[in-house]
């Protein structure tokens, strides 16, 4: 298939209309809390039955991407996380909306995720079949290092004090373990509450962390202004912005698609290690966390990197690498299509014009995302008298349509305390999220790897991959360590 | 996503819109008199969810009502089967069921039993199968049990139907295994294209290009005769293993008590949907491989694989 007919293929009312759709729907769907892309594409995926096979996956990853991005929006203005990435957005985008920039921090987000999706398409169109090399060659021992790697994180994500937020991963780490034992019919720390043996729910638990924590402790101010700022700032990026985010976006953009194309990766572990990596190189690491354009594109990137990368698996190996991909290859599959090895060996006549669709989905949800900033970020402005309830409201409804269950209230609620005493007591939320969703990556795939080598620890080091990921987490470790002493130490001779 | 969870999301997406409430039309005594529930204890987007729903979407023109598909997931389908075995049996609930209510039956005795449904038919049916890699340790399957070290099967999940196809296959050769439980069945061909585990039991559709292409070698399948899609392939008893069959299926049930009458037009038309071309057609797309058991075969089938599905699970140290 040549390039001409690839053209073709997309360039056509038809197909632009179902791109336009599966974007508009995505914007949408993101927006709401607690409809996440999985939810909204098993939704529409009966609807793609008796649709062209292409204009189906043109509609479903144009979701998939308009999703991504627009997660960002609440988790800005709001700090009600769509989904589990938005828990790295809401660092540092919710402190530039309370400095009056949520315009800022809308457009740049924007800009990053349509730079990483742009990215993610271009290098599944031209790398897909070496990348999927490199997802097959992840064993449960790569997995568990790769999150032993994630965990270093914790000191971007630390706030005034790492020791602390140490405490708080630890807390993520355990709360991670309750539920059904992953290798024994084993149900931990339930106390005999049916509700729990599938686990702690983690939307329910971010969005009570961040939003309803949020909400109680501006509930408990005295001296409360009528409206948190007056202004949204200009929402178009600055030529000067532009340049300063170059960095973070690259490197956000790879780490996504290189988290993507991992099987079980996903969104928010992509985001959390382009936070944290970003924060090492960046020349202005004490703005992290206080609303740094740089840890903010640098997340958004990396969240909308994953979509490119997530399809690597799904195409050339037939194997979806996470739930929104698993929905897609049901999709496929009702077409009479077997993703796979034989679809790319079959000449491309679907692959090429769908990366190419994908390609103007990122560009046509720059233009609406531009085109609906102002009034999305204005939401910024709202007096605090119908903000409050408003988070409120949105947060429960979030916590309910992630699940259904009026149990996952009452796991909002009680993560809303949590979260309140932790941020009084200075113990970082962020940290407790990254536990959250590490914990249970690194003790399954570490107690699948021990089964595989007969319980033989050297199994881990033992794999030129596994031994070099856990090494770069040690000297990442060490680095940091030693970079902040350093800090602290010119600080307070600074200070004398 | 279940009900609740559409419920919720159709609630939100319409807020702002107003609602009219339609009344359902009561008294009328021909069946069906509204629309028929099917319920789906499985995720939405899911291949057993994909399945159902074609079937259901086909079973609208022979019952010649809507047929709305619910997803009710939980618990293994253990949420979803409470939910259809509590519902009215009045026809207008029916199920989609799978291997899995026999393995929650033995495992959780507060969970259905299979005499609260009325199974009504069995539309699909998959052998299993034994897969190695081309390039693995173990190329047959005396190779893997005569292997003097151990030997690691990757799984679908704990106590998956693909988990306990490969227990079958310990327990007749009197060896055991080390299963290595992955999330579905995707991280589990993930991890054998990959060579990170020695051998899978799974069910054939996803294997199969990577046996076109000679990655993986499929050494066995778990049915007493040989597969009409597989020709080449042997059974286990052709190599001398007395390893029982072994599949995966699919049917619809009903609550128990069902009126004779609602009865004998809800099975009609379900044979109806099965023989439909437009059914067959589409369910060859998604290889789906039919194979109709009729109400007394399908129960018969269920009644007989209980207690060995009991047995092995015991074995495999599954059960409490």
């Amino acid at each position: 298939m040549d390039f001409g007919q690839v053209l073709g293929e997309v360039l056509n009312p038809a197909s632009m209309l179902w791109i336009m759709v599966g974007v508009l729907a995505g914007l949408l769907v993101g927006v709401i809390p607690g409809l996440t892309a999985t939810v909204a594409i098993a939704l529409l995926v009966p609807l793609t039955f008796n649709l062209d096979p292409l204009h189906s996956l043109l509609m479903l990853t144009g979701i998939f991407s308009g999703s991504m991005y627009s997660n960002s929006i609440t988790s800005i203005t709001l700090r009600t996380p769509g989904n589990p990435a938005g828990a790295v957005t809401i660092l540092d985008g919710y402190p530039l909306a309370l400095r009056g920039e949520a315009g800022r921090a809308v457009g740049l987000a924007a800009w990053a995720s349509v730079v990483g999706g742009l990215l993610s398409v271009i290098a599944l169109t031209f790398l897909a079949p070496p990348l999927a090399s490199i997802a097959l060659e992840f064993s449960p021992a790569e997995y568990f290092a790769v999150g032993l790697l994630g965990l270093t994180t914790v000191i971007a994500v630390s706030g005034r004090s790492v020791p602390r937020a140490v405490v708080a991963t630890a807390f993520g780490l355990l709360i991670g373990t309750v539920g059904m034992d992953p290798l024994v019919t084993q149900s931990r720390f339930t106390f005999g509450q049916r509700e729990l043996t599938t686990g702690i729910p983690f939307l329910p638990a971010i969005i009570g962390l961040f939003a309803l924590a949020e909400v109680f402790r501006l509930a408990g101010e005295r001296h409360l202004g009528s409206r948190a700022v007056a202004t949204i700032g200009r929402v178009l990026p600055t030529r000067q912005d532009l340049r300063r985010t170059v960095r973070p976006i690259s490197l956000g953009s790879v780490i996504g698609i290189l988290v993507g194309i991992l099987p079980g990766g996903g969104g928010a572990m992509a985001s959390f290690l382009a936070y944290g990596e970003s924060k090492r190189y960046s020349r202005h690491p004490e703005e992290y966390g206080k609303g740094s354009i740089e840890g903010l594109t640098a997340a958004d990137s990396a969240n909308n990197g994953v979509t490119g990368g997530a399809m690597v698996p799904l195409l050339t190996l037939g194997i979806p690498g996470d739930a929104v991909t698993a929905v897609m290859l049901g999709a496929l599959m009702v077409q009479g299509i077997q993703p796979g090895p034989r679809l790319f060996a079959g000449g491309g006549d679907l692959v090429y014009p769908l990366f190419f669709g994908m390609f103007l989905a990122n560009i046509l949800m720059f233009v609406v995302a531009m085109a609906l900033a102002k009034p999305l970020a204005s939401i910024a402005m709202v007096p605090y008298s119908i903000l409050l309830p408003g988070i409120a409201m949105f947060s429960f409804v979030g916590a309910f349509a992630a699940t259904g269950r009026v149990y996952d209230l009452w796991v909002a609620l009680a993560f809303g305390f949590i979260g309140y005493l932790m941020n009084k007591f200075d113990y970082s939320i962020a940290a407790v999220a990254l536990g959250l969703i590490l914990g249970p990556i690194i003790e399954s795939n570490l107690r699948r790897g021990l089964v595989m080598s007969g319980g033989d620890w050297s199994i881990f080091v033992s794999r030129p991959i596994s031994l070099g990921v856990i090494l770069l987490a040690a000297a990442l470790l060490v680095f940091t360590v030693v970079q902040q002493r350093r800090r602290r130490a010119n600080a307070e001779f600074l200070v004398e | 996503m279940n009900t609740r969870q559409k419920m919720a999301a159709l609630a939100v997406v319409g807020l702002g819109l107003s609602l009219t409430a339609c009344g359902t039309a009561e008294g009328d005594s021909t069946y069906p008199s509204g629309a028929v529930e099917l319920v789906i204890p499985w995720d939405a987007g899911g291949s057993s969810d994909l399945a159902a729903r074609l079937f259901g979407s086909h079973l609208e023109d022979a019952l010649g009502t809507t047929v709305t598909a619910m997803n009710i997931p939980g618990a293994n389908g253990a949420q979803g089967w409470a939910d259809l075995a509590a519902s009215e049996p009045d026809g207008n609930t029916i199920g989609l069921i799978t291997y899995d209510i026999l393995t929650n039956q033995a495992m959780d005795p507060s969970a259905t039993q299979l005499d609260e449904l009325d199974f009504l038919m069995q539309f699909e049916e998959q052998p299993l199968a034994l897969y190695v890699h081309s390039e693995g340790d173990f190329q047959s399957v005396d190779e893997i049990v005569e292997a003097d070290r151990q030997v690691t099967f990757g799984t679908s999940g704990l106590g998956g139907v693909f988990h306990q196809g490969a227990g079958l296959l310990a327990q007749s050769v009197d060896r055991e295994f080390s299963y290595v439980p992955f999330d579905g069945s995707g991280g589990q061909l993930t991890a054998m294209v990959g060579q990170h585990v020695d051998a899978i039991v799974i069910s054939p559709t996803a294997p199969q290009q990577y046996v076109e292409d000679g990655t993986l070698l499929m050494l066995a399948v778990f049915a007493d005769e040989r597969s009409e899609a597989f020709p080449d392939v042997p059974t286990f008893q052709e190599l001398g293993y007395d390893v029982p069959a072994h599949s995966s299926f699919r049917g619809i049930a009903a609550p128990k008590g069902l009126d004779d009458e609602v009865r004998t037009t809800l099975v009609e038309a379900l044979k109806e949907t099965y023989d439909s071309p437009e059914f067959q057609t589409k369910a060859e797309d998604l290889e789906l491989q039919l194979t109709y058991l009729d109400s007394e075969e399908f129960t018969g089938q269920l009644n007989t694989m209980a207690p060995t599905v009991a047995e092995l699970l015991t074995n495999l140290g599954l059960t409490e």
